[in-house]
């Protein structure tokens, strides 16, 4: 019956979560954190995420990082990156060896990102 | 002088006139002998005389007059001869004379005794003045006083005689006449006589003299010549017309160990070894015709046997126009041979050394001819050296550019991009919130939303394309077909080239494939064919060429466009150059694709002429098999200017 996909978004900056609930919430089940221990509190309460969207630049733990822990603990979610940055080496391994399905880049295309969530769920 | 076994000359005399010439000597041992005689001669008259007076006279009485006269005249007579032997000749003899002839007169006059045998005493007279010659010394002129004297008395006599006797005036005269004669002749005769005779002794003692000098002379001369002869350090010698040795000076004998005085009997054949004689022989013989050449060699040969080298140098001896023998000096050469073979032993080992030397100079020449080569080639290397580091550097600068500009740019992409963000998701959740909740007001606010939209989309673009700069996280591994991106490339240009510019495309083997990032290699074309259409005002034409040049892939874009003057085609690669108007270009295009070439490792070139259109001709290395390869990436999408 509910057959919205919820997935998780990580970032530390307030507007940047506000914004996305406000765009996504129509469609999608978005449940948001402050940070990557925020994250894996979420995590752990909310089983039915199966995707993960992080922001790169964190305060204590970046989002590659995150994904990285997160992924060994919940393996079966969708990880992607978001960053505002340049497409480092790090993310470019992450996304050959698997930890991430993709990255998108800032500003975003809404487009994008919905089409890729909508296709995650298969 | 001695008569018979003694002399009766005393010594005394002898020494008086030791060193009288010997005419006076003579004539004073004359003088000396007649004043003896003439002593014995008075002692005698006087007796005798005394004698025929005692007789005469009855008385017995003698004539003392006479006796005296004639005592008189001994006593000067001996005066005479002591004055003689003392070595007063011209006083004895003068006094001697003057007493003989007042003896004979005094006698005459005197005498009353025979008138005849007075009268003939004059020849007395004249027999003393025929002795004038023997008497004299010097001067002769002293005679004419003694004929005067005689004369004088004689006419005295004469008269006083005339007068006495019963003379006739003939006879007188005939008398004074004729015995003036004897006396005038006597006296004259004995005058030349004297005079001839000394001026024939003094010739002749004058001639003596001259040859004496002569001869001295000739002494001096034959020393001279003895001792020059001896004192030359060579051998002087002289042979005769026979080739006889005639002379030969010390040294010679030394020279060819002779020993004596005289010069040995010795042929000029004997001085010289048996294969020098013939040449010695002719060389002699060639004097003798007074034709020589000086200076001939020989080997000598020495009285022991030894042979030493000698060197001759000779000329005739002419006498009263006839050769009579040879004269000259004989070197002896040992020593100067000895120093020749020395010196032209030296000479060899310096000419031999001087080869060596310039053999040894000619080497280091050729090597520093050879070193010079390898510094000029050396200086070549290094110029070039320098002119590729002025390359090196002046790209490097341009990198250093670049990176700053990567740095700068990479900068404001990380700050920009977050708020960006915010803009955009804030336009976004306003739409959606109108859309939701003012459906009516959708229409009208849509184009201010749009317009946020474009702005952060424009924003995002340049954001974008800054920090492509330091973006080197995309992989450079990957086959890109260079063909399939310049398809893709004419694709996403096509609203810009449809119905106005003709694409020319020639894509060579369609293997053309290089391995890099397709995304950025999309982007570095997309830039250069975007500049290209950009330039074509109106319609135009643009072709694209790639091939294979060597192991690397050429791909030359060209454009009929506006083209470029030199001041901008220098700076098409400068980042934020444009000439285009604000807000239509960042000016960073180029600069992008240029860093993505390099990246690549190709290169990059344009070529312009203004109102010609441009040329853009790009290299890359080609990777060698060349494979398509599906990549999972994403593709940059966003085309920049």
């Amino acid at each position: 019956m509910n057959s919205r996909i919820t997935f998780l978004y990580v970032d530390d900056e307030p507007i940047n979560l506000m914004l996305m609930e406000t765009l996504f919430r129509k469609r999608f089940n978005i449940i948001t954190a402050r940070s990557a221990s925020e994250g894996f509190e979420k995590l752990e309460l909310n089983r039915d995420i199966t995707i993960v969207i992080s922001d790169m630049r964190m305060a204590k733990m970046n989002g590659l990082s995150f994904i990285r822990e997160a992924k060994m603990r919940f393996p079966e979610i969708k990880y992607y990156i978001l960053t505002g940055y340049e497409v480092t080496e790090e993310i470019e391994d992450a996304l050959r060896n698997g930890t991430i399905n993709s990255y998108f880049k800032k500003p975003f295309q809404m487009k994008e990102i919905e089409e890729v969530l909508m296709n995650s769920a298969d | 002088m001695k008569i018979k076994e003694f002399d009766i000359i005393p010594a005394a005399m002898h020494e008086s006139y030791r060193n009288a010439d010997y005419s006076l000597q003579m004539k004073s041992r004359f003088v000396y002998y007649l004043n003896v005689v003439m002593m014995v001669l008075i002692l005698v008259t006087m007796f005798i005389t005394g004698y025929n007076q005692y007789i005469r006279s009855e008385s017995g009485n003698l004539y003392w007059p006479v006796i005296m006269l004639e005592i008189a005249v001994l006593f000067l007579v001996i005066i005479c001869n002591i004055l003689l032997v003392k070595g007063q000749y011209k006083i004895a003899v003068h006094t001697l004379a003057i007493t003989t002839f007042v003896l004979i007169w005094s006698a005459m006059f005197i005498d009353q005794g025979d008138v005849i045998s007075r009268v003939d005493s004059i020849v007395f007279v004249v027999a003393v003045m025929s002795t004038f010659p023997l008497l004299l010394s010097s001067k002769s002129n002293l005679i004419f006083y003694y004929i005067g004297f005689n004369l004088f008395i004689l006419s005295v006599f004469t008269y006083i005689s005339f007068k006495k006797n019963d003379f006739t005036e003939l006879s007188a005269i005939d008398y004074l006449f004729n015995c003036g004669i004897a006396i005038l002749f006597t006296g004259l005769v004995g005058y030349f006589n004297f005079t001839i005779n000394r001026k024939s002794i003094e010739k002749t003692e004058s001639s003596i003299s001259k040859r004496k000098i002569a001869e001295e002379a000739l002494g001096e001369s034959e020393l001279r010549y003895k001792e020059f002869a001896e004192m030359l350090p060579q051998a002087v010698f002289e042979f005769n017309a026979e080739g006889k040795l005639t002379f030969l000076n010390q040294n010679g004998y030394q020279m060819f160990g002779l020993n004596g005085d005289d010069p040995p009997e010795l042929g000029i054949l004997s001085f010289v070894v048996e294969e020098d004689r013939k040449r010695i022989h002719e060389a002699f013989t060639q004097l003798m015709k007074n034709d020589w050449k000086e200076g001939n060699q020989y080997t000598g040969f020495r009285n022991n046997g030894e042979l030493f080298p000698i060197e001759v140098f000779s000329k005739p001896i002419i006498r009263e126009g006839k050769i009579v023998g040879i004269r000259g000096i004989c070197v002896d050469i040992t020593e100067r041979k000895k120093v020749e073979s020395e010196l032209e032993m030296h000479r060899n080992k310096l000419e031999y050394m001087v080869v060596e030397r310039t053999e040894e100079l000619e080497a280091m020449n050729e090597e520093l001819r050879a070193t010079n080569e390898e510094l000029y080639i050396q200086r070549q290397e290094l110029t070039d050296t320098l002119e590729n580091l002025k390359e090196a550097r002046d790209k490097l600068v341009h990198s250093e550019k670049m990176a700053s500009v990567g740095v700068l740019a990479a900068g404001i992409a990380h700050e920009i991009n977050n708020p960006l963000n915010f803009i955009k998701g804030g336009a976004l959740g306003l739409e959606e919130y109108i859309k939701d909740n003012l459906p009516e007001h959708h229409e009208n606010v849509k184009m201010l939303l749009h317009a946020i939209g474009t702005g952060v989309e424009r924003s995002a673009e340049i954001v974008s394309s800054l920090s492509h700069y330091s973006r080197t996280g995309e992989s450079l591994q990957n086959d890109c077909n260079i063909g399939f991106i310049l398809d893709n490339c004419l694709v996403m240009l096509h609203n810009s080239t449809k119905n106005r510019i003709r694409v020319e495309k020639d894509f060579g083997d369609a293997g053309i494939v290089v391995s890099g990032n397709e995304g950025k290699l999309h982007q570095a074309f997309l830039n250069i064919l975007s500049n290209s259409i950009q330039s074509i005002d109106g319609e135009g034409v643009i072709s694209i060429m790639t091939r294979f040049a060597d192991d690397r892939i050429e791909t030359v874009i060209s454009d009929s466009g506006a083209g470029m003057e030199k001041s901008v085609l220098s700076r098409i690669f400068d980042p934020f150059f444009t000439t285009k108007g604000p807000g239509k270009g960042t000016g960073l295009g180029l600069s992008i694709t240029y860093q993505i070439i390099n990246e690549h490792g190709g290169t990059i070139e344009y070529l312009s002429e203004p109102g010609a259109g441009t040329s853009a001709r790009i290299t890359l290395p080609s990777k060698i098999n060349g494979q398509h390869s599906s990549t999972q990436h994403k593709s940059d999408h966003k085309t920049s200017q």
